[in-house]
């Protein structure tokens, strides 16, 4: 109970989700909150943090936050700290990886909490919330019950954004199986109800998932001359699936094209998020193609050999401070992204209007053995669509005979 | 060129029955190849090809070299020379009855009858080339066409540009061999023409990884040969009396292996991983790993600025990561990070051979004598080249001890990639696994 008007609570209750400097000081508090909280609950992050030699009284400012121990996705991958009793965990997200190298991420109560009040802020914000009923096809995994994959609890968790009439997904489970299967019947079967030509469908269409399945759908459906028109409200959702090879090869403005080509989706109409499993803050991607901050974290791209901030425009290691979660430490966490940072404030404005500072994704991190979500998905996606070899540049080696 | 629909099968068949191909043929053709590579505009194409896939510039162009040396006659010839000895072209020549002649290689004689052997091909080859190795395919390919096979070739699925280009050249001086050589676009994930290509051969070439390797083998039916180039790893050894010797010799070595890994990045299979110390002590470990970060950081000064790519950027965020979480690590594990600028050197408690973060991200570990063949056998499959620091500080029982423990080659630190004509590959003869010693009872 003593945490109900904890800072941490009241940052993510905060009105505007980009009022970072209405909201800083509630920020530095709920850090040292954050901190303080972990640091007694965990031994594991109490050792790392002395032996840094750090703590909460070291924050007096956001140009300290950089030097609150880092800690790799990559290393919760390997190690838990857990700063809760079992007992207490009321949901578990799974990253992506292969061989049991996936990182298992807590959430208490309350961190849920925080979380549902930061999605229900920002997406209304962004205006994604309709109450008119509407279809959506998820190009993804049908969740299984009590499913752990973070991926697909997000993208389940998109589908309630609007009322469902129906939800049809990419990979289905079979029925009683732990298996999936490329689910082409009924998503032509869908498709096929917003055709030019006939009477089309009227009732709105989402369509949710990975940006590369995304775009493989759109592609395909352009090779077989498929044009669809439809209505109004529909959108796209989408999150991140761009953190693969996909990213070099395709333009942000070639995918808008194309989207609005084959669904005739307007590109203020496509919602592409950035979040991971291991920081799971939203960060929308504004119509210039940033990734705006809002008042839940701070984002620091750091320097590959000293790990300090490194100066805006230049590339660096991705990395993030956020005081949501009280189920792990995961307050000051660096993800296997490069990003370079952007800041309206001191640079350029942004023309899509939103003042507070953005990084732009530069590609990954050259590690071996991390395997995102929609890497090994995709991979999946096209050997199961009898396309299994990705030749870049746009095209597929041998024809993909997807639909 | 490409091998799709089964007009293929037939047509290998037909070769086997009508036609034999001489080593001598392919050797001519490969003296012309060598040729055009040897003009400006050549070279440089196939140096961006090289280097497109991040191999280092000094080691493309090294390989380049070796391979305009390896493709000279004079070279080929005496490769054959070292495999199946001075009458190889005897040995693959056509006729049986008329070439027995007392005490000549390959000719015996027992109670009064008359054999003769003599080294044919396998007949058809299948060769999977690595994904992450250019030119592998049609080095591969080449063996076999040397050795009189017919070689059917899949190309890897991101595509082997440098091989295509040289084999194209190749079909251009000599159109004969297109009978004998066919490339094949297809991906690993495709079974089905996998496993056809597969049946139709007398033996699967393949290079790669575990994972490679595992799945050749699930394809291969019980009678076809597999030749397997898997992943290897290779490492230094610090014996204790090098260790406690002279400093500056010491140094001196550390700084020729420095030099090694900064040029070939620690990518290929005979590059150093790390070394292990004959030493039990933490303080000794720590005393290698500093000497060996000042020489990595002053190697890697010098070649600083020739990489300035997002590749680079990548590399080593890849690397940070990793540093990062070893050094959070290190507060529960044995193990320690020392960070120098663009490299860094990792000590640790344990023995394990593993690859290490590549790119001037090395390891130091203890490996004391007494327990060095029972710690180092378990990796006896992957094992390579094994380099000794200080040389003159060892014995040939180290050397022996090695071999024993499944070691195959052993160098000094600034050779450890280099090799000469004729050395064997992973241990083998590597044409001798192309061919079959036959046998004939003459009348």
């Amino acid at each position: 109970m003593k945490r109900m008007n904890s800072a941490e609570d009241r940052l993510f209750f905060w009105k505007d989700p980009y009022d970072i400097a209405g909201s800083r000081g509630v920020f530095l508090e709920a850090v040292r909150e954050n901190l303080c909280w972990h640091k007694s609950r965990c031994p594991g992050y109490r050792d790392i943090l002395d032996h840094y030699g750090f703590s909460a009284g070291q924050i007096t400012g956001e140009d300290d936050l950089w030097k609150i121990p880092v800690i790799p996705s990559l290393y919760f991958k390997r190690h838990r700290l857990y700063s809760i009793p079992w007992k207490k965990v009321r949901r578990t997200a799974l990253s992506s990886g292969t061989g049991g190298i996936r990182s298992q991420v807590i959430y208490d109560f309350p961190s849920l909490v925080r979380g549902a009040a930061m999605v229900r802020t920002l997406l209304s914000w962004h205006g994604v919330f309709s109450p008119i009923p509407c279809h959506y096809l998820i190009m993804g995994y049908e969740p299984r019950p009590r499913e752990k994959t973070g991926a697909v609890q997000t993208a389940f968790g998109a589908t309630f954004a609007a009322p469902a009439v129906g939800r049809v997904y990419g990979m289905k489970l079979e029925k009683g199986e732990e298996t999936y299967r490329w689910n082409i019947e009924e998503i032509e079967k869908l498709l096929f109800s917003y055709r030019g030509g006939r009477l089309p469908s009227a009732v709105p269409l989402r369509i949710v998932g990975f940006p590369a399945y995304i775009y493989f759908l759109a592609k395909e459906l352009e090779r077989r001359k498929i044009k669809l028109s439809l209505p109004a409200s529909s959108c796209i959702l989408m999150s991140g699936g761009w953190k693969t090879f996909w990213r070099e090869e395709i333009g942000l403005e070639e995918f808008r094209q194309l989207i609005k080509r084959v669904f005739g989706i307007p590109e203020s109409r496509i919602f592409e998020f950035y979040c991971s499993v291991e920081h799971n803050i939203l960060y929308r991607r504004c119509p210039a193609g940033h990734f705006h901050v809002p008042v839940y974290s701070r984002v620091i791209v750091r320097q590959p050999d000293t790990l300090r901030p490194a100066a805006d425009g230049e590339m660096g290691i991705l990395s993030f401070v956020t005081p949501m979660m009280t189920g792990m430490p995961l307050l000051s966490i660096m993800t296997d992204d490069l990003a370079v940072m952007g800041r309206p404030e001191t640079g350029t404005p942004c023309p899509c209007g939103c003042r507070t500072p953005y990084f732009d994704l530069a590609g990954r991190a050259g590690a071996r053995d991390i395997v995102t979500c929609a890497a090994k998905a995709a991979e999946r996606l096209m050997e199961s669509a009898g396309a299994a070899e990705w030749n870049g540049g746009g095209n597929l080696r041998k024809e993909g005979r997807m639909l | 060129m490409s091998g799709k629909g089964q007009d293929w099968k037939r047509e290998v068949e037909q070769v086997l029955e009508e036609t034999c191909l001489q080593p001598g043929e392919v050797i001519r053709a490969c003296a012309r190849v060598r040729e055009e590579l040897d003009t400006e505009e050549n070279r440089t194409r196939l140096l961006s090809l090289l280097t497109k896939n991040g191999l280092p510039e000094e080691e493309a162009s090294a390989r380049l070299e070796f391979a305009w040396e390896s493709l000279a006659p004079e070279n080929l010839s005496r490769l054959m020379e070292l495999e199946f000895g001075p009458d190889w072209e005897t040995e693959f020549s056509y006729g049986f009855a008329d070439r027995w002649e007392e005490g000549a290689p390959g000719c015996f004689e027992e109670h009064g009858r008359r054999y003769l052997q003599r080294w044919r091909p396998l007949g058809v080859l299948f060769h999977i080339g690595a994904g992450n190795m250019d030119g592998i395919s049609a080095f591969s390919a080449l063996e076999g066409l040397l050795t009189g096979n017919v070689n059917l070739v899949k190309l890897p699925g991101r595509g082997d540009p440098v091989s295509e280009w040289l084999i194209s050249r190749l079909f251009q001086t000599e159109p004969k061999l297109k009978k004998y050589l066919r490339l094949f676009p297809i991906g690993s994930g495709e079974e089905k023409s996998m496993r056809e290509l597969a049946e139709a051969a007398d033996g699967i070439v393949v290079w790669g990884g575990d994972e490679a390797v595992r799945a050749v083998r699930r394809l291969a039916a019980p009678g076809t040969k597999l030749i397997e180039w898997g992943n290897r790893l290779s490492f230094a050894y610090l014996p204790v009396a090098a260790l406690c010797g002279p400093q500056k010799e010491l140094d001196a070595q550390l700084e020729l292996l420095a030099r090694h890994m900064a040029e070939t990045d620690q990518l290929l299979c005979s590059s150093c991983q790390g070394i292990f110390v004959d030493t039990e002590k933490g303080g000794d470990l720590l005393k290698v790993g500093r000497r060996l970060l000042a020489a990595l950081e002053w190697e890697k000064d010098r070649l600083r600025g020739e990489k300035e790519r997002i590749d680079e950027m990548r590399r080593q965020a890849a690397a940070a990561l990793e540093l990062r979480t070893a050094e959070l690590e290190s507060l529960r594990e044995r193990k320690r990070v020392l960070k120098g600028k663009g490299c860094s050197v990792t000590v640790f408690g344990d023995s394990r051979l593993e690859v290490s973060l590549q790119y001037g991200n090395v390891w130091v570990r203890p490996l004391p004598a007494a327990s060095l063949l029972s710690r180092l056998r378990p990796a006896r499959g992957v094992l390579q080249t094994v380099c000794i620091l200080c040389p003159q500080k060892a014995d040939d029982q180290l050397r022996e001890l090695f071999f024993r423990a499944g070691a195959v080659r052993i160098t000094s630190p600034d050779r450890m990639s280099s090799s000469y004509l004729g050395e064997p590959h992973d241990g083998e003869f590597s044409m001798r696994r192309y061919v079959k010693r036959v046998s004939v009872e003459l009348s």
